[in-house]
C-alpha cells in the first residue's frame, strides 16, 4: 500500500489548531512572561535587559517589597482558612451524603453547590449587603439568638475583613471538595462496608478506619487544587474590596498585588515588568506547590486498588 | 430498647439536621437576594427577610437598572463567548486528546506533558504577555480574544478527560473501519466523537462555569462598553449603584437567575460529570 | 453454634416486595445451600440474615432468641463476601484483627487467635502483606479466615467462588467442605451455582422470584423434586420437560406423548389433563426394555466428551431434548434414534408445575 509510508497528515492536522491556540495564548504567554521579568521598562517604553534585579527589587525594596510581603502572607493565611475550614466542612458533607440509604441525598448536593456556581463577583456582593451594618440581617439575627452584642463590620475592619473575605470564599467553594470527596466515597464499594458492619463498626468507625484512609489521595488532590486557586485569586477581593484591597491593604493577596503592580492604582504607575515579575514568583509559589504534591504526597500515599 | 437499631447503623435524623443546616446556610443568602430584589426600598429595610406581598412588592430596581444598562447585550456577550470557547475546547480538545490516544509519533509524550503543565498552572499568570499579544493583534476589546484565551484555557483539562475516556475506546470499533478503508477523519468525526458524547459533556460541564463567571479576562482584554460579559458588567454597574439597594438588589438577581433556571435543567448532568467515573 | 429459624419472613424495598413468607428451620452446625436464578432473592435473604438489611416482617431467631433488631455483631455472625470485601489498606493481620477489636479483646488473645487459624489456613507468611499483593486464591482465604478468627455462631458465605478461576474454585470448594466439618458451625451458604450446593450441602434452600420452591437434602432434591422448576433447576445438563396427556385405553388411564406414544400409570389422573413429564439427560439411554418409554426423534448435535457423550436431538413440538450416555459414542447427524427410560425415573408435573408421585 503507497498510503503507509505517506507523511501522516492527519495527525497532525488533529494536533495544530489546539496546540497553535494553546501555545500562543497560554504556554508562549507564560515563558514570556518570565522572560520579562528579566526586563525594565524605560519611560520611553524601551526595555533594557536588568537580569533579576526586578526580583531584588519585588523583595527587598521597601517601596515594594512591603506590599508584596503583605500580600503573600494573606494569602497564605488565605489559604489556611481554606484548608482548615473549606475542606472539612467538604469532607463532612460529603461522608454524610454518601451514607448508604440516606433520603434526598441528591437534593442536598444539588441545593448546597449552587453558591459554586454563581460568579464570585455576585457571591461577594451579597455577602457585602448580607453583612452591611446598613441593612441589618447580621445585626438582627444576632440579636435575635442573644448575640447582638458580637456584631462588628467585618468586612470593614482591618483585623477582620480577610478572615471574612477568605470565609465566604469557603461558602463558596466548599461544593469543590464536597464533589470530589463525595465522588471517591462514593467509589468504595458497598461490600466493604458490609464487610465492617458485620465486623461490628460503629458508622463513626467505619469512617475513620475504613473511608478517610481510602479517600486520602482524593484529600491530597483537593489540597493542590485549592492551593492554586487561592495563589491566583483574585475576582472577590476585587468585587468586595476593590483594587486597593483594604482597609490598608488588609486583605491583599497576590492576584490583587499582582494587578495593581501590572496595571497600577490610583498614585502609583502600573510596570508590565514588574507585573511579570510579581506573576513569574506566583508561577514558582504554585509550582512549588505542584511539586510538593507530587513528589511527596503522590508518592507516599498510596492508592489502594479498590 | 432494641427497636430502631439494626435500621441504620447511623442517626438518620442528626444526619438530617446537619446536611439541612447546611443547605439553609448555603441558599440563605440567594435567597434574600432574590426575595428582596422584588420588594420596595422600605420593605427591604424594614422586613428583609419577608416574601414580597402586595404591598410590599415592587419592581423598581429591574426597571432602573434596565433602563441603564443594556442586560440583554451583557447576556449576549457573555452567551457568544461562553459557547463558541466551549465548541473550540471540544472540537480541538477532542482532536488533541485522540492524536495522543491513538497514533504513535515522535514527541507524543512531550507533546502530552507540554499541554497538561495547564491543568495545574493558572493561565492568568501570563496575563502580561497575553495582553501584548491581544494589543499586537489588534484584538483588544473584543469578544474574539476572550474566546482565544478561553480555548487555551480550557483545553488541558478537555484533553486530559478525554485522552482518558478515548483510550478505553475498543480498538476493534477503529481496527474494522480501517478495514474498510474509513479515512482518519471520518473515523474521528463519525464513530470516535459520537462515542465520546458522556466525557464531552464532562468537559463542557467542567470549562463552561469558569468562563462564564470570569472577571480577570473581560476585565483586562475586553472592558469595553459593547463586549462586556454579564460578570464584568454587574462589577462594574454595582459599583455606580451603591447606595441605590433596589438596583443593586436586581442586578444580582438578574445575574442568578439564568445561572439558576440553567441549573434546575441540567444539574443531573453536571453533577453526573463531576462525579463521573466514580459513579457505579 | 447455633441454630437458625425464619418464621414468616418478607422483606420489601419500598414497594417491590421481594421475599414472600419464608420459613425455614436449620439445625446447630448444619451446612446450608441458598441457590437459585439470580434475582431470586437469596443474596436479599442472607442479607437479612446477616441484619445488613432489616425484615419487614416476620421472625428470625439464632439460638433463643429473636434477632430482628440486632447488629449484626450482636447476631454472631461473621460473613465472607463475593469480592472479599477485604479492607485494602490493612495488612492481612489488621483485617483479621479489625472486628476483635471492635469486640474489646486484648492484644495477646487477638494475636494468639490469628495465629491459630492463620496456621490452619496457612496464611503465616501471608500476615503483614496487603491485600493488593495477595492473588485470589490467598485472597479468598483471608476472608475466610477473618471470619473464622470471630469465632462466630454462624458463617454466611455470598458466592464466595464466582471470582475465582475453575481450578482454583474447586480447590477452594474442597477446602471451604473440610473446614465446615472441622469447625462444625453453621454455615449458610448462597450461590447460584447447582455444582457448589450440591457438593457442599447437607440441605439445599432452592429459591425462585422470593419464595422457597424446596428445602432437602441434595440427593432428595435430586431424586424427588416437589416441581418443574426444582427439578430443571437441579442436575446438570438440566432436566428434559416434555408436553403431555392424559387418556383412556382399554378402562386403564395412560399417559400419552404428543407424538402418540404412551405410558401406563397407575395414578388416577382425570381424563384430558395436561401434563409435563420429567426425564433427566443421564435417564434417558439408547437401550431399554418393552415396559421403557420411548421416544424418538432426530439427532441434531452430538457432543462427545470422552467418558461422557451427549446427544442432542428433536421432537416436534419439543426443545431439543439432551441425552446424555456413558462413554464415546459414534453417532451421525440426522440419524433418527430412539431413547428409553425407566418408567421409575420418569417425573410428571401437572399443569401448575408440581410434582405427581407416580407411586
Amino acid at each position: 500500500m503507497a498510503s503507509r509510508s505517506r507523511f501522516p497528515w492527519h495527525i497532525l492536522v488533529f494536533i495544530l489548531p489546539g496546540f497553535i491556540i494553546y501555545t500562543l495564548f497560554s504556554a508562549w504567554p507564560l515563558l514570556d512572561t518570565m522572560f520579562l521579568s528579566l526586563f525594565k521598562q524605560a519611560s520611553s517604553g524601551e526595555r533594557v535587559f536588568s537580569g533579576l534585579a526586578n526580583y531584588q527589587e519585588l523583595l527587598s525594596d521597601p517601596h515594594l517589597s512591603e506590599g508584596f510581603w503583605n500580600a503573600l502572607w494573606n494569602n497564605f493565611k488565605f489559604f489556611l482558612v481554606h484548608v482548615l475550614v473549606q475542606n472539612p466542612i467538604g469532607l463532612l458533607l460529603a461522608a454524610l451524603l454518601s451514607l448508604k440509604g440516606l433520603h434526598g441525598a441528591k437534593t442536598y448536593r444539588t441545593l448546597i453547590f449552587i453558591p459554586t456556581l454563581l460568579s464570585v463577583v455576585v457571591i461577594g456582593f451579597t455577602w457585602q449587603l448580607i453583612l452591611s451594618p446598613l441593612w441589618g440581617i447580621t445585626p438582627n439575627f444576632l440579636k435575635s439568638i442573644g448575640l447582638g452584642t458580637w456584631f462588628q463590620p467585618w468586612l470593614g475592619q482591618e483585623h477582620t475583613a480577610l478572615l471574612t473575605l477568605a470565609l465566604i470564599s469557603v461558602w463558596q467553594f466548599v461544593g469543590v471538595p464536597m464533589m470530589l470527596i463525595y465522588a471517591s466515597l462514593i467509589a468504595i464499594p458497598d461490600e466493604l462496608i458490609d464487610a465492617a458492619r458485620v465486623d461490628g463498626a460503629s458508622a463513626m468507625r467505619i469512617f475513620w478506619q475504613i473511608k478517610l484512609p481510602l479517600i486520602v489521595p482524593t484529600l491530597g488532590l483537593v489540597t493542590i487544587l485549592t492551593f492554586i486557586g487561592n495563589f491566583n485569586a483574585f475576582d472577590l477581593i476585587y468585587a468586595v474590596k476593590g483594587v486597593l484591597a483594604g482597609p490598608n491593604f488588609s486583605t491583599d493577596i497576590l492576584g490583587s498585588y499582582f494587578y495593581r503592580t501590572f496595571f497600577g492604582a490610583q498614585s502609583s504607575l502600573g510596570s508590565p515588568t514588574m507585573g511579570a515579575t510579581v506573576a513569574t514568583v506566583m508561577f514558582l509559589i504554585i509550582l512549588m506547590g505542584v511539586m510538593i504534591y507530587f513528589y511527596v504526597v503522590q508518592r507516599r500515599i498510596h492508592r489502594y486498588q479498590l | 430498647m432494641i427497636l430502631a437499631k439494626a435500621k441504620q447503623p447511623f442517626n438518620v435524623i442528626a444526619v438530617h439536621i446537619v446536611l439541612l443546616t447546611y443547605t439553609f446556610i448555603a441558599l440563605f443568602p440567594v435567597f434574600i437576594i432574590l426575595v428582596n430584589a422584588f420588594k420596595s426600598r422600605k420593605a427591604i429595610f424594614n422586613s428583609p427577610l419577608a416574601l414580597p406581598n402586595a404591598d410590599t412588592f415592587s419592581t423598581i430596581g429591574f426597571e432602573k437598572v434596565l433602563s441603564k444598562a443594556d442586560f440583554l447585550l451583557l447576556f449576549g456577550n457573555s452567551l457568544l463567548v461562553t459557547v463558541v470557547s466551549l465548541f473550540f475546547i471540544i472540537l480541538f480538545g477532542a482532536m488533541l486528546a485522540w492524536a495522543l490516544s491513538e497514533y504513535k509519533f515522535t514527541g507524543r509524550t512531550l507533546l502530552g506533558l507540554f499541554m497538561a503543565i495547564g491543568i495545574m498552572i493558572p493561565i492568568r499568570l501570563g496575563t502580561v504577555s497575553i495582553l501584548e499579544i491581544v494589543v499586537a493583534l489588534n484584538l483588544v476589546n473584543t469578544r474574539t480574544a476572550l474566546i482565544l484565551v478561553y480555548i487555551a484555557q480550557g483545553l488541558p483539562m478537555a484533553i486530559f478527560i478525554l485522552n482518558e475516556y478515548m483510550s478505553q475506546i475498543p480498538k476493534e470499533l477503529k481496527e474494522a473501519a480501517r478495514c474498510d478503508d474509513v479515512s482518519e477523519y471520518q473515523i474521528f468525526f463519525s464513530i470516535i466523537l459520537p462515542l465520546a458524547r458522556p466525557a464531552i459533556a464532562t468537559v463542557a460541564v467542567f470549562s463552561m462555569i469558569p468562563i462564564w463567571n470570569d472577571l480577570w479576562f473581560p476585565l483586562i482584554l475586553a472592558p469595553g462598553e459593547s463586549t462586556r460579559t454579564v460578570t464584568l458588567g454587574i462589577q462594574q454597574f454595582i459599583g455606580q449603584f451603591v447606595t441605590d439597594w433596589n438596583a443593586v438588589l436586581a442586578s444580582l438577581t438578574l445575574a442568578v437567575i439564568p445561572i439558576l433556571l440553567l441549573y434546575v435543567f441540567f444539574s443531573k448532568q453536571l453533577i453526573r460529570g463531576l462525579t463521573a467515573g466514580a459513579v457505579k | 453454634m447455633a441454630s437458625l429459624s425464619l418464621r414468616k419472613i418478607n422483606k420489601r424495598f419500598g414497594k417491590v416486595h421481594v421475599l414472600h413468607d419464608l420459613d425455614l428451620e436449620i439445625q446447630d452446625g448444619e451446612f446450608v445451600v441458598f441457590v437459585g436464578p439470580s434475582g431470586c432473592g437469596k443474596s436479599t435473604l442472607l442479607r437479612l440474615i446477616a441484619g445488613l438489611e432489616t425484615i419487614s416482617d416476620g421472625e428470625m431467631r439464632i439460638g433463643d432468641h429473636i434477632v430482628n433488631d440486632l447488629s449484626p455483631r450482636e447476631r454472631g455472625i461473621a460473613m465472607v463476601f463475593q469480592s472479599y470485601a477485604l479492607y485494602p489498606h490493612m495488612s492481612v493481620y489488621k483485617n483479621m484483627a479489625f472486628g476483635l477489636k471492635i469486640d474489646g479483646q486484648n492484644k495477646q488473645q487477638i494475636d494468639q487467635k490469628i495465629r491459630d487459624v492463620a496456621s490452619k489456613l496457612q496464611l503465616d507468611s501471608l500476615l503483614d502483606r496487603k491485600p493488593g499483593q495477595l492473588s485470589g486464591g490467598q485472597r479468598q482465604r483471608v476472608a475466610i479466615g477473618r471470619a473464622i478468627v470471630r469465632d462466630p455462631k454462624v458463617f454466611l458465605f455470598d458466592e464466595p467462588l464466582s471470582n475465582l478461576d475453575a481450578a482454583l474454585r474447586l480447590k477452594m470448594r474442597i477446602e471451604i467442605a473440610r473446614l465446615q466439618k472441622v469447625l462444625n458451625t453453621t454455615t449458610i451458604y448462597v450461590t447460584h451455582d447447582q455444582v457448589e450446593a450440591m457438593t457442599l450441602a447437607d440441605k439445599i434452600v432452592v429459591m425462585n422470584g422470593g419464595h422457597i420452591e424446596q428445602v432437602g437434602a441434595p440427593m432428595e432434591l435430586y431424586n424427588a423434586p416437589q416441581n418443574k422448576f426444582v427439578a430443571g433447576f437441579i442436575g446438570s445438563p438440566a432436566m428434559n420437560f416434555l408436553v403431555a396427556g392424559v387418556s383412556t385405553d382399554n378402562n386403564t388411564n395412560v399417559i400419552t406423548l404428543a407424538n402418540g406414544q404412551t405410558l401406563p400409570t397407575q395414578q388416577h389422573l382425570k381424563h384430558g389433563t395436561q401434563l409435563t413429564l420429567g426425564i433427566r439427560p443421564e435417564h434417558l439411554s439408547l437401550y431399554g426394555a418393552e415396559t421403557d418409554l420411548a421416544i424418538e426423534g432426530q439427532i441434531e448435535s452430538v457432543e462427545r466428551m470422552g467418558d461422557i457423550t451427549y446427544i442432542y436431538f428433536s421432537m416436534p413440538g419439543h426443545d431439543l431434548i439432551t441425552m446424555a450416555q456413558q462413554g464415546d459414542h459414534q453417532l451421525p447427524i440426522g440419524q433418527i434414534i430412539r431413547a428409553y427410560a425407566k418408567p421409575e425415573k420418569i417425573h410428571l408435573f401437572d399443569e401448575s408445575g408440581k410434582a405427581i408421585k407416580l407411586s
